[in-house]
Protein backbone atom coordinates (compact mmCIF):
# COMPACT_ATOMS: atom_id res chain seq x y z
CA UNK A 1 0.00 0.00 0.00
CA UNK A 2 3.08 2.72 0.83
CA UNK A 3 3.77 2.19 -3.24
CA UNK A 4 0.28 3.50 -3.85
CA UNK A 5 1.34 7.31 -4.30
CA UNK A 6 4.25 6.30 -5.99
CA UNK A 7 2.59 4.29 -8.64
CA UNK A 8 -0.13 7.03 -8.83
CA UNK A 9 2.36 9.56 -9.64
CA UNK A 10 3.73 7.42 -12.23
CA UNK A 11 0.82 6.29 -13.97
CA UNK A 12 -0.25 10.10 -14.00
CA UNK A 13 3.01 11.27 -15.29
CA UNK A 14 2.71 8.78 -17.64
CA UNK A 15 -0.65 10.35 -18.84
CA UNK A 16 0.27 14.15 -19.72
CA UNK A 17 2.46 13.89 -23.05
CA UNK A 18 -0.48 11.69 -24.39
CA UNK A 19 -2.93 14.45 -23.61
CA UNK A 20 -0.68 17.19 -25.06
CA UNK A 21 -0.05 14.89 -27.64
CA UNK A 22 -3.53 14.27 -28.13
CA UNK A 23 -4.37 18.58 -28.08
CA UNK A 24 -1.49 19.11 -30.84
CA UNK A 25 -2.44 16.26 -33.03
CA UNK A 26 -1.96 17.14 -36.65
CA UNK A 27 -1.79 13.88 -38.09
CA UNK A 28 -3.98 12.64 -41.66
CA UNK A 29 -5.21 9.36 -41.91
CA UNK A 30 -7.16 9.14 -45.24
CA UNK A 31 -10.16 7.91 -44.80
CA UNK A 32 -9.77 7.32 -41.14
CA UNK A 33 -8.41 10.61 -39.29
CA UNK A 34 -7.85 14.34 -38.92
CA UNK A 35 -6.07 14.93 -35.80
CA UNK A 36 -8.65 13.86 -33.24
CA UNK A 37 -11.63 13.92 -35.08
CA UNK A 38 -12.79 10.93 -36.98
CA UNK A 39 -15.10 10.16 -39.57
CA UNK A 40 -16.81 8.08 -36.74
CA UNK A 41 -17.46 11.12 -34.71
CA UNK A 42 -20.86 11.90 -35.39
CA UNK A 43 -21.97 15.80 -35.70
CA UNK A 44 -23.79 16.20 -32.90
CA UNK A 45 -20.15 14.59 -30.99
CA UNK A 46 -17.99 17.09 -32.96
CA UNK A 47 -19.72 19.82 -32.29
CA UNK A 48 -19.50 18.90 -28.28
CA UNK A 49 -15.80 18.77 -28.91
CA UNK A 50 -15.36 21.82 -31.10
CA UNK A 51 -18.45 24.16 -29.70
CA UNK A 52 -20.61 25.99 -31.94
CA UNK A 53 -19.57 25.74 -35.74
CA UNK A 54 -18.73 29.22 -37.12
CA UNK A 55 -21.43 31.16 -38.40
CA UNK A 56 -19.50 31.76 -41.92
CA UNK A 57 -19.85 29.13 -44.76
CA UNK A 58 -16.30 27.61 -45.05
CA UNK A 59 -14.83 27.09 -48.89
CA UNK A 60 -15.21 23.29 -47.94
CA UNK A 61 -19.17 23.66 -48.27
CA UNK A 62 -18.97 25.47 -52.09
CA UNK A 63 -16.95 22.58 -52.84
CA UNK A 64 -19.11 19.57 -52.07
CA UNK A 65 -22.80 21.72 -52.23
CA UNK A 66 -24.80 18.68 -51.82
CA UNK A 67 -23.37 18.07 -47.90
CA UNK A 68 -24.64 20.01 -45.02
CA UNK A 69 -21.58 21.60 -43.76
CA UNK A 70 -20.09 22.22 -40.03
CA UNK A 71 -16.88 24.73 -40.04
CA UNK A 72 -14.60 25.23 -37.34
CA UNK A 73 -12.43 28.55 -38.37
CA UNK A 74 -10.14 28.37 -35.40
CA UNK A 75 -8.99 24.74 -35.81
CA UNK A 76 -9.13 25.53 -40.03
CA UNK A 77 -11.48 22.04 -40.35
CA UNK A 78 -15.21 21.24 -41.60
CA UNK A 79 -16.88 18.43 -41.33
CA UNK A 80 -19.97 17.69 -44.00
CA UNK A 81 -22.70 15.33 -43.27
CA UNK A 82 -25.58 14.00 -45.91
CA UNK A 83 -28.01 13.30 -42.42
CA UNK A 84 -26.91 15.69 -40.15
CA UNK A 85 -26.01 12.85 -37.98
CA UNK A 86 -22.67 10.73 -39.71
CA UNK A 87 -19.77 12.60 -40.99
CA UNK A 88 -19.06 11.92 -44.46
CA UNK A 89 -16.52 14.55 -45.07
CA UNK A 90 -13.26 15.89 -42.84
CA UNK A 91 -11.82 18.75 -44.81
CA UNK A 92 -9.01 20.89 -43.77
CA UNK A 93 -9.09 24.56 -45.38
CA UNK A 94 -6.76 26.16 -42.98
CA UNK A 95 -3.60 25.10 -40.55
CA UNK A 96 -0.78 23.02 -40.67
CA UNK A 97 -2.54 19.55 -41.14
CA UNK A 98 -0.58 17.37 -43.55
CA UNK A 99 -1.60 14.12 -45.09
CA UNK A 100 0.81 11.23 -44.04
CA UNK A 101 2.80 11.90 -47.47
CA UNK A 102 3.93 15.73 -46.44
CA UNK A 103 1.08 16.71 -48.60
CA UNK A 104 -0.78 19.35 -47.40
CA UNK A 105 -2.42 23.25 -48.08
CA UNK A 106 -0.44 24.83 -50.61
CA UNK A 107 1.71 21.92 -51.66
CA UNK A 108 1.82 21.57 -55.53
CA UNK A 109 0.06 19.16 -57.84
CA UNK A 110 3.63 17.47 -58.88
CA UNK A 111 3.54 17.08 -55.07
CA UNK A 112 0.57 15.58 -54.62
CA UNK A 113 0.95 13.73 -57.99
CA UNK A 114 3.88 12.34 -56.40
CA UNK A 115 3.43 11.16 -53.63
CA UNK A 116 0.22 9.48 -54.41
CA UNK A 117 0.69 8.64 -58.10
CA UNK A 118 -2.64 8.79 -60.91
CA UNK A 119 -5.99 10.04 -58.99
CA UNK A 120 -8.87 7.34 -59.21
CA UNK A 121 -11.02 10.47 -60.29
CA UNK A 122 -9.99 14.00 -61.56
CA UNK A 123 -12.81 16.38 -62.28
CA UNK A 124 -13.26 20.13 -62.79
CA UNK A 125 -15.60 22.63 -61.37
CA UNK A 126 -16.44 26.09 -60.83
CA UNK A 127 -16.39 27.48 -57.99
CA UNK A 128 -17.64 31.33 -57.47
CA UNK A 129 -15.53 32.00 -60.95
CA UNK A 130 -13.17 30.54 -60.16
CA UNK A 131 -11.69 26.61 -61.75
CA UNK A 132 -10.63 24.26 -59.45
CA UNK A 133 -9.42 20.51 -59.95
CA UNK A 134 -10.03 17.91 -57.99
CA UNK A 135 -8.16 14.82 -57.60
CA UNK A 136 -9.26 12.33 -55.34
CA UNK A 137 -8.07 8.62 -54.30
CA UNK A 138 -11.15 6.50 -53.80
CA UNK A 139 -9.41 3.48 -52.59
CA UNK A 140 -7.86 5.56 -49.47
CA UNK A 141 -10.78 7.91 -49.10
CA UNK A 142 -8.53 11.13 -49.73
CA UNK A 143 -9.29 14.41 -51.87
CA UNK A 144 -7.29 17.15 -52.92
CA UNK A 145 -8.85 20.72 -54.43
CA UNK A 146 -6.85 22.86 -56.30
CA UNK A 147 -6.41 26.27 -57.82
CA UNK A 148 -3.83 26.96 -60.14
CA UNK A 149 -2.02 23.49 -59.48
CA UNK A 150 -1.68 24.45 -56.05
CA UNK A 151 -3.99 22.44 -53.21
CA UNK A 152 -6.69 24.92 -51.63
CA UNK A 153 -8.57 22.16 -49.39
CA UNK A 154 -8.19 18.26 -48.82
CA UNK A 155 -10.52 16.26 -46.93
CA UNK A 156 -10.79 12.78 -46.11
CA UNK A 157 -14.38 10.34 -47.03
CA UNK A 158 -15.21 7.07 -46.62
CA UNK A 159 -13.39 5.00 -49.06
CA UNK A 160 -15.68 3.67 -52.34
CA UNK A 161 -17.94 7.01 -51.53
CA UNK A 162 -17.18 9.37 -54.79
CA UNK A 163 -20.98 9.54 -55.52
CA UNK A 164 -21.25 13.21 -54.10
CA UNK A 165 -17.47 14.40 -55.05
CA UNK A 166 -17.89 13.45 -58.48
CA UNK A 167 -19.25 16.79 -60.69
CA UNK A 168 -21.21 15.69 -63.41
CA UNK A 169 -22.29 12.21 -65.16
CA UNK B 1 -30.40 -30.26 -2.31
CA UNK B 2 -28.57 -26.95 -2.36
CA UNK B 3 -25.60 -28.44 -4.49
CA UNK B 4 -21.82 -27.47 -3.81
CA UNK B 5 -22.63 -23.80 -3.61
CA UNK B 6 -25.66 -23.23 -1.51
CA UNK B 7 -28.63 -21.09 -2.06
CA UNK B 8 -26.50 -18.24 -1.63
CA UNK B 9 -24.43 -18.66 -3.40
CA UNK B 10 -26.20 -19.36 -6.61
CA UNK B 11 -28.14 -16.06 -5.82
CA UNK B 12 -24.62 -14.41 -5.65
CA UNK B 13 -23.84 -15.60 -8.59
CA UNK B 14 -27.10 -14.85 -10.76
CA UNK B 15 -26.87 -11.34 -9.59
CA UNK B 16 -23.19 -11.38 -11.08
CA UNK B 17 -24.73 -13.01 -14.23
CA UNK B 18 -26.88 -9.86 -14.85
CA UNK B 19 -24.53 -7.19 -15.19
CA UNK B 20 -22.12 -9.71 -17.03
CA UNK B 21 -24.89 -10.69 -20.01
CA UNK B 22 -25.97 -6.79 -19.96
CA UNK B 23 -21.60 -6.16 -20.58
CA UNK B 24 -21.96 -8.97 -22.99
CA UNK B 25 -24.90 -7.68 -24.95
CA UNK B 26 -23.72 -3.91 -24.78
CA UNK B 27 -20.18 -5.01 -26.62
CA UNK B 28 -21.80 -7.05 -29.02
CA UNK B 29 -24.68 -4.10 -29.98
CA UNK B 30 -20.68 -1.13 -30.11
CA UNK B 31 -19.50 -4.05 -32.42
CA UNK B 32 -22.49 -4.07 -34.64
CA UNK B 33 -22.87 -0.39 -34.71
CA UNK B 34 -19.40 0.56 -35.33
CA UNK B 35 -19.40 -2.31 -38.09
CA UNK B 36 -22.60 -0.52 -39.40
CA UNK B 37 -21.65 3.13 -39.17
CA UNK B 38 -19.47 2.97 -42.10
CA UNK B 39 -21.27 0.51 -44.44
CA UNK B 40 -23.59 3.40 -44.58
CA UNK B 41 -21.18 5.64 -46.34
CA UNK B 42 -20.10 2.38 -48.44
CA UNK B 43 -23.44 2.54 -50.46
CA UNK B 44 -21.46 5.65 -51.98
CA UNK B 45 -19.86 5.19 -55.29
CA UNK B 46 -17.02 3.48 -56.17
CA UNK B 47 -14.29 3.77 -58.98
CA UNK B 48 -12.27 1.00 -60.92
CA UNK B 49 -10.17 1.96 -63.32
CA UNK B 50 -9.08 6.11 -64.17
CA UNK B 51 -11.71 9.07 -64.63
CA UNK B 52 -11.36 12.37 -65.75
CA UNK B 53 -13.83 15.04 -66.66
CA UNK B 54 -11.93 18.38 -67.37
CA UNK B 55 -13.65 21.26 -68.27
CA UNK B 56 -12.97 22.49 -71.91
CA UNK B 57 -14.74 25.79 -71.36
CA UNK B 58 -17.61 27.31 -69.22
CA UNK B 59 -20.17 30.00 -69.61
CA UNK B 60 -21.56 31.71 -67.12
CA UNK B 61 -23.86 33.27 -65.81
CA UNK B 62 -25.91 32.09 -68.87
CA UNK B 63 -28.57 34.68 -68.35
CA UNK B 64 -31.07 31.85 -69.32
CA UNK B 65 -33.80 31.50 -66.61
CA UNK B 66 -33.64 29.11 -64.44
CA UNK B 67 -29.93 27.81 -65.48
CA UNK B 68 -26.65 29.11 -63.62
CA UNK B 69 -23.83 28.12 -66.24
CA UNK B 70 -23.22 25.58 -68.94
CA UNK B 71 -20.10 23.79 -68.80
CA UNK B 72 -18.34 21.85 -72.29
CA UNK B 73 -16.74 18.91 -71.00
CA UNK B 74 -14.56 16.21 -71.65
CA UNK B 75 -15.14 13.40 -70.00
CA UNK B 76 -12.58 10.10 -70.36
CA UNK B 77 -12.45 6.37 -68.72
CA UNK B 78 -9.73 4.23 -69.12
CA UNK B 79 -9.92 0.85 -71.06
CA UNK B 80 -12.20 -1.13 -68.50
CA UNK B 81 -13.15 1.83 -66.21
CA UNK B 82 -15.74 1.71 -64.26
CA UNK B 83 -17.95 3.67 -61.95
CA UNK B 84 -20.31 2.04 -59.38
CA UNK B 85 -22.85 3.49 -57.44
CA UNK B 86 -25.81 5.31 -57.09
CA UNK B 87 -25.12 8.72 -58.95
CA UNK B 88 -28.64 11.17 -59.14
CA UNK B 89 -28.18 14.27 -61.27
CA UNK B 90 -29.99 16.17 -58.76
CA UNK B 91 -28.31 19.56 -60.36
CA UNK B 92 -28.05 19.39 -63.70
CA UNK B 93 -28.83 18.00 -67.15
CA UNK B 94 -26.44 17.05 -70.36
CA UNK B 95 -26.39 16.36 -73.87
CA UNK B 96 -23.44 13.80 -74.77
CA UNK B 97 -21.81 12.87 -78.13
CA UNK B 98 -19.58 9.80 -77.88
CA UNK B 99 -16.54 10.59 -79.56
CA UNK B 100 -14.17 7.17 -79.08
CA UNK B 101 -14.77 3.45 -77.16
CA UNK B 102 -17.83 2.76 -75.47
CA UNK B 103 -20.23 2.74 -72.54
CA UNK B 104 -22.74 0.74 -71.03
CA UNK B 105 -24.94 2.59 -68.40
CA UNK B 106 -27.20 0.66 -66.10
CA UNK B 107 -29.96 3.17 -64.52
CA UNK B 108 -31.97 2.83 -61.60
CA UNK B 109 -34.43 0.64 -63.20
CA UNK B 110 -32.10 -2.01 -64.02
CA UNK B 111 -32.27 -1.21 -68.09
CA UNK B 112 -28.53 -1.28 -69.83
CA UNK B 113 -27.96 0.90 -72.20
CA UNK B 114 -24.44 0.56 -74.75
CA UNK B 115 -23.62 4.05 -76.62
CA UNK B 116 -20.54 4.03 -79.34
CA UNK B 117 -18.68 6.54 -80.90
CA UNK B 118 -21.02 8.70 -82.57
CA UNK B 119 -24.00 8.32 -80.54
CA UNK B 120 -25.50 11.00 -79.30
CA UNK B 121 -27.99 11.05 -75.92
CA UNK B 122 -29.81 13.43 -73.53
CA UNK B 123 -29.38 13.14 -69.63
CA UNK B 124 -31.95 14.78 -67.89
CA UNK B 125 -31.91 16.43 -64.65
CA UNK B 126 -33.14 12.96 -62.21
CA UNK B 127 -31.50 10.86 -64.37
CA UNK B 128 -29.88 7.61 -62.14
CA UNK B 129 -27.15 6.06 -63.00
CA UNK B 130 -26.36 2.67 -61.14
CA UNK B 131 -23.57 1.66 -63.16
CA UNK B 132 -21.23 3.63 -65.66
CA UNK B 133 -18.60 0.98 -67.89
CA UNK B 134 -16.32 1.98 -69.75
CA UNK B 135 -15.27 -0.64 -73.22
CA UNK B 136 -12.64 -3.19 -72.24
CA UNK B 137 -10.20 -2.45 -74.68
CA UNK B 138 -10.45 0.84 -76.45
CA UNK B 139 -12.17 2.58 -73.02
CA UNK B 140 -14.50 5.74 -73.73
CA UNK B 141 -14.41 9.27 -74.62
CA UNK B 142 -17.33 11.18 -74.05
CA UNK B 143 -17.96 15.16 -75.03
CA UNK B 144 -20.95 16.99 -73.16
CA UNK B 145 -22.75 19.72 -72.48
CA UNK B 146 -23.77 20.20 -69.38
CA UNK B 147 -26.61 22.45 -67.93
CA UNK B 148 -26.17 23.52 -63.79
CA UNK B 149 -29.42 24.57 -63.26
CA UNK B 150 -30.21 27.20 -60.83
CA UNK B 151 -31.95 26.66 -57.49
CA UNK B 152 -29.40 23.98 -56.29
Amino acid sequence: MRFLPVLLVVLLAGTLPVAAQVGDDKTVVPGVRIGRWTLLTSIPELLRMNGPASSRPSVASMLVPAATWYSWDSLGIAAGTHDRSYTAYLAVYDGDYAAPRGVGIRASRNGVLTAYGEPTYEGDLVVQGRTLTLLAYDKIGLAYFLHNDVVQVFLIFHPGNLAHLIVSC
Amino acid sequence: MAGRYGPIPRLWRLTLAVPFMALVLATLLAVVMIREAPAQHAAGLKVTGKVTDKIVAHFGPSGLSGVRSVEYRRFVMSPGARMEGRKVMDDHAQFCVVEKGSVTITTADGAKHTYRAGDAFVKPKGFTQTLYAADPQQGYVELSWTINLKGH
